[in-house]
Order: structure tokens, then sequence, then C-alpha cells
């Protein structure tokens, strides 16, 4: 019997004004992936963790698969680091 | 001189962190400033260069994007997704950064403390130096802050020589 296979955490750090944070939001609540936002405006620390992640790039939004960062991703990026995680997302 | 821009932000309040602004200016440049969030101003010192920059929440009634375009002579710079405003201004800021004894180090401390600011907050800035309403993808695409603080300068001497 398999058992069932533990998915990577998915992290986002975002801003809460930028259009792009908010489209992301959609775009993965609309494929069922579960994630924890991080709101660096607001968050302590948040800014520097969002640094570590995207190797020291102010972006948002920026997107932590497991240990995989990825910065301002497109949507096809984002859903090819899905799939290679283990997500199952159609496409 | 002081310079000063003004930020339409739909923020509301200062970022909580003052680590996060200062991370947010320090990514953009060589400045390393603190940064210290008192009351209704945030106050962002580089000890390096002696600069500081004050930013407040005005007072002032919110401009109207419209009212500087046809009243004041602004021009509006700025893509449609920088217009796409889903969440509308709420508040004004009011940057300025105080004379400094190098006028190039000056402008590039302002721009580059204004765009940690408005990275984090939001919304459009206001140059009264060239007379421009910036969206964030134009002032970020268009140009890197050094050239917008040597055009900020040029344009101030400008109006200072008239």
């Amino acid at each position: 019997m398999n058992r069932p296979t533990r998915l990577p955490n998915v992290t986002i750090f975002t801003l809460p004004y930028c259009p792009d944070c908010r489209d992301l939001r959609r775009h993965l609540t609309a494929r069922s992936v579960p994630f924890t936002d991080v709101n660096v405006a607001t968050t302590l620390g948040g800014v520097d963790e969002m640094l570590r992640v995207s190797g020291g790039k102010r972006s948002a939004p920026t997107v932590r698969i497991g240990n995989t960062g990825l910065v301002d991703p497109d949507f096809n990026a984002l859903d090819a680091a899905l799939r290679a995680a283990g997500y199952p997302i159609g496409g | 001189m002081n310079l000063t821009y003004r930020l339409l932000t739909p923020g509301t309040a200062w970022p909580s962190d003052a680590a996060a602004l200062a991370a947010a200016i320090h990514t953009q440049g060589s400045f390393r400033p603190t940064v210290q969030l008192v009351g209704e101003q945030v106050v962002v010192r580089d000890a390096t260069h002696s600069l500081e920059t004050v930013a407040q929440w005005s007072g002032e009634s919110l401009p109207a994007l419209g009212d500087l375009v046809e009243r004041d002579g602004y021009t509006l710079v700025m893509t449609e997704r920088d217009e796409n405003r889903e969440v509308p201004p709420q508040r004004l800021v009011l940057i300025t950064t105080a004379e400094g004894a190098d006028v190039e180090q000056q402008a590039l401390f302002h721009a580059t403390v204004s765009d940690g600011l408005w990275w984090l907050l939001g919304g459009f800035l206001i140059d009264p130096y060239r007379q421009t309403v910036w969206g964030w993808r134009r002032w970020r695409g268009d140009q890197p802050l050094a050239a917008h603080a040597a055009a900020t300068v040029a344009a101030h001497s400008e109006a200072g020589a008239r």
C-alpha cells in the first residue's frame, strides 16, 4: 500500500497593495494549493525572510515551495514548480 | 535645498517593522540606513553621508489624479496595470530629505528612501520637480534610481534658475 506523500509547504511573500500578489493568491486558490501568506509590510522579519528566499532580490510576490524559491514567477513557471514538488496540477 | 515627494497611497499605517523599511532601502543601493518609526513620522538616517529623510502622514486632502493633470499640469507616467486601482488611495505621505553636503547623494538618498517606502505602501509617487505622477512599473522600469535622482536635481535646479 502506498503511503501518502507529504507535499512541501508553499509560502508566498506579498505586499497588501500589490496586484501581482492578488493574482497569485487567486491562482493558488483556484488550483487548491494550500499556502501561507506572509505580508512583508506587517510581519516582523518578513522582508529579511523574503530576501533569503529570493537570493537578495526585493520583489513581491516571492514564492517558496519547500526549499525552492521563485521570484515573481509567471504562472507557467509556478505550475511547473508545483508539479515538480508533487502537487497534482494539470496542464 | 530640501527635496520633497508626495506619495498617494492605499496604505493607512507604517510598516510594522522598521527593519523591513531599512532592508527595502538597502537592497536598492549602497545606503545602510537606520529607520525609526516615531508616531506619525518615519525618520531614515544615513550616518555615512549625514543624510536624513522624514516621511509623515499629511493632513492635506487627497489630490485627485485628474486634478493634478488638468489643474496643475502634471503628467501621469504609468502602465495600465499601475492604473488599475482595485484598492484606492487612502492617505498622502509627505517625504522630505534635508539638504546634504552633496546634492547628488541627497537626491539619490531621497529617491531610494521614497522607493523603499513606496514599495511597502503602494500607490503613486507625485514628483513636483518633473511634474509627474509615477506609477510603480514605469518608475522602476524607465530608469534606475540614480537617473531619477539626477533628473530630480536637474529639474529642481532649472526651476530655481527661472
